[in-house]
């Protein structure tokens, strides 16, 4: 068992070597992914932020009449 | 033709019909972007020169691309909002602006992390990579414009004209590698004689780039949505369509 | 003349009057915004003298030399009309190596060495595998 563990991450550390740039490739394409991500969940929480505000004023102004 | 213009200008149906493509648009970027990340570093052949280290380019150039088209669009968005007084056409601008701005990030960066082993230095101060920062520069001044006025119309007037003045430096920034001796090497897929790039290599450069342009698309629809609620607040159809009156 | 002719008009004059003062801008600082100098530039001597600037140029074949067990490196770069024999002492970048693009920081020494302080290798914008960069060097011997 442990030695299945073991070979598999070699395996995995294998398949994921970038040679001498394993640090530099991988930094790059993580970064991407990152601000990539990012900017998805900024987007969908603006618009949130939007239909909250939305929904407040709206209940305000109800409670005015 | 009119009438089609006429729609798409109008914030209702554009809400609603961002609303229906952005998830398409999310999905194909999805797909490709996963696929050409997984073809750019195991499928591709390493560099004869560069080793593996040249995959960063799979996420430096079509960042840097993007990070042109975003301001061309944006500029063209704001010109558009200047001339025909289209409140829409400046909010999809002032959408352009954050993802420009990550764009141009990443660019910076990835070539950042691609010049220490490569070159030999994080940075240096030659032709490209000062022009890129001068349009991180950009969007960053649009977008602190934008935050210091108040009142939306005057902003958007004021923040269009910066974006305009801005555009200058797209061609700069394009130009540059040709125009002066720069550290960058000059352009590969774009000069006029065949590009001197293997086709393997070119493949998932180019799957990629049509991806991260999907990508633009999903999140600017779904950002131009959160500012268009926020613009028509006090408008008839927002408090119809939300569902919330 | 409608309101809508005037913006557009005024647009296309704000473009056209940014471009062309980047323009004149940008000729104005064409000697500041160049960055390094060729070899036959600093043999004309138009390479500033007593203060550090840039040399780029090819490194000549075959004229690398490491004195053993240091750092110090010395190597000729040429843009096939006249050359610049560099010294330099620190870790050179991996894509250094004869006939490569090369951009060396430094000053002119008074006996004509170029003394660096930092040596960055300039990438091509060819990018191909190993096996067909093998192939251009030398042609796959013929099967008989």
């Amino acid at each position: 068992m442990g030695a299945t563990i073991f070979w598999f991450i070699m395996m995995l550390g294998d398949i994921l070597s970038m040679g001498d740039y394993t640090a530099y490739v991988w930094s790059a394409y993580g970064l991407t992914l990152l601000v990539l991500v990012g900017n998805i969940l900024l987007a969908r929480r603006r618009h949130s932020a939007a239909r909250l505000d939305l929904g407040r004023r709206l209940q305000a102004r109800e409670g005015e009449r | 033709m009119r009438k089609f213009w006429h729609e798409l200008a109008s914030p209702p149906h554009f809400y609603r019909l961002a609303g229906r493509l952005s998830p398409w648009f999310g999905w194909v970027a999805a797909v490709l972007i996963v696929g050409s990340g997984w073809a750019g570093l195991f499928w591709a052949p390493p560099d004869y020169q560069q080793g593996d280290a040249f995959r960063i380019i799979y996420v430096h150039v079509p960042s840097a691309w993007m990070s042109l088209f975003v301001y061309v669009v944006m500029a063209t968005a704001a010109a558009i909002g200047l001339i025909w007084r289209i409140k829409l056409a400046h909010a999809v601008a002032a959408s352009c602006a954050p993802l420009g701005a990550s764009f141009t990030f990443l660019a910076l960066a990835t070539g950042s992390i691609w010049g220490k082993p490569m070159w030999g230095t994080w940075w240096e101060w030659d032709a490209r990579l000062t022009s890129e920062l001068i349009l991180l520069f950009l969007y960053a001044g649009y977008m602190a414009l934008r935050g210091s006025i108040d009142d939306t119309a005057r902003a958007d007037r004021a923040s269009a004209v910066l974006a305009l003045v801005g555009v200058v430096n797209v061609p700069i920034i394009h130009y540059s590698v040709i125009w002066w001796s720069s550290l960058h090497q000059g352009p590969t897929v774009t000069k006029l004689d065949a590009p001197s790039i293997a086709v393997s290599m070119l493949v998932p450069l180019l799957t990629m780039s049509f991806g991260f342009m999907c990508y633009f698309a999903a999140v600017l629809l779904a950002r131009v949505r959160g500012e268009v609620l926020e613009r028509e607040r006090n408008a008839r159809w927002v408090r119809q369509y939300s569902g919330l009156s | 003349m409608t309101p809508r002719r005037q913006r557009m008009i005024l647009v296309g004059l704000v473009l056209l009057g940014v471009g062309l003062a980047a323009g004149f801008a940008l000729r104005a600082f064409q000697e500041n915004l160049l960055y390094f100098y060729s070899p036959s530039e600093v043999a004309a001597g138009s390479a500033p003298a007593g203060r550090a600037f840039r040399v780029g140029g090819m490194v000549a074949d075959g004229s690398v030399e490491r004195a053993p067990g240091s750092l110090e490196v010395r190597f000729v770069l040429t843009d096939f009309a006249h050359t610049v024999p560099v010294r330099y002492t620190g870790v050179l970048p991996d894509l250094f190596r004869e006939g490569q693009g090369t951009i060396a920081r430094g000053r002119l020494s008074a006996d004509g060495d170029f003394i660096a302080e930092e040596v960055l290798a300039k990438h091509d914008e060819n990018y191909m595998p190993p096996e067909v960069a093998q192939s251009l060097v030398s042609p796959p011997a013929r099967s008989e």
